[in-house]
């Protein structure tokens, strides 16, 4: 196995955890769901017309109009989210500046008459 | 909510994976060779008195060349003693080369070429394939001895 092939396993499982990061955000609803409309009291069914009726029935009258719930506990005030920020930044900078391989000694002396070469120095 | 507590247990595997990831990469990562090419001791020093320049090739188990012909130039070490290859001064033995490969797995095999002035082979030789030894200490270092001897 060369450095080479140990450095790309490593950008690898780094990847792999930035996916695993942004699943973890993905499954956070940013916006509340929807699904509750139906269960509110308020909600009368447009097809019946009674006798306080105008032109328009209530139950038609805001149909497709769809109002934004506010943002109910953001992901971004999660510690647990800006913790691993901090670490998968943290590991991607190390991967990146420090050096992962030791090399071997530099020729000193006269062990070596010829010399010393190689891509491992 | 459910989901959220699968996507953290998702995180911790990752996270444990960039950790074990970060420490694999650690460690001693480098291979030495000491490589020592000598003439056949039945070679006359007449004989080598044609070898003008030597070429180190190295080569690994797939048979791709690592070390395309690094030239062993004469060097004097005293006023009676040199190593390496130049004309009228070959000595017998060659002397000896350090070298270190990135390389933790595999092996290589190593050549020396004897080349005259024309650049054709006079003397040649090899080490089988070495297998790479990963350094810890100097016990590991691979010892490459082996004869030139005439191609004709």
């Amino acid at each position: 196995m060369t450095r080479a092939t140990l450095r790309r396993t490593r950008f690898i499982c780094l990847g792999v955890v930035l996916a695993l990061f942004c699943s973890v955000i993905q499954s956070q609803p940013v916006w509340a769901s929807d699904d509750d409309d139906e269960t509110s009291s308020d909600y009368k069914d447009p097809t019946i017309v009674t006798d306080d009726s105008s032109s328009v029935p209530l139950g038609v009258q805001n149909l497709g109009k769809k109002d934004k719930k506010p943002i109910v506990e953001p992901v971004y005030e999660k510690w647990w989210f800006w913790a691993s920020v901090v670490v998968v930044a943290g590991a991607w900078i190390t991967a990146a500046v420090i050096p992962t391989r030791q090399k071997a000694p530099k020729c000193v002396g006269t062990d070596y008459q010829l010399g010393c070469i190689g891509d491992g120095r | 909510m459910q989901i959220l507590g699968l996507s953290k247990r998702l995180l911790s595997v990752g996270l444990l994976c960039a950790g074990i990831g970060s420490v694999a990469g650690c460690g001693g990562d480098y291979s030495l060779f000491n490589v020592n090419p000598r003439f056949d001791p039945s070679l006359l020093a007449k004989d080598r008195d044609a070898v003008e320049s030597c070429r180190l090739y190295i080569t690994d188990e797939h048979d791709e060349k690592v070390v395309d012909g690094y030239p062993l130039e004469s060097k004097k070490l005293s006023e009676t003693t040199f190593v390496g290859c130049s004309g009228g001064n070959t000595p017998q033995n060659l002397g000896n080369l350090s070298y270190s490969s990135a390389r933790t797995s595999g092996s290589l095999k190593f050549r020396v070429d004897a080349l005259d002035h024309n650049n054709a082979v006079l003397f040649s030789g090899g080490s089988d394939q070495m297998q790479v030894k990963v350094f810890h200490s100097k016990s590991d270092i691979v010892a490459v001895d082996f004869l030139l001897k005439s191609v004709k």
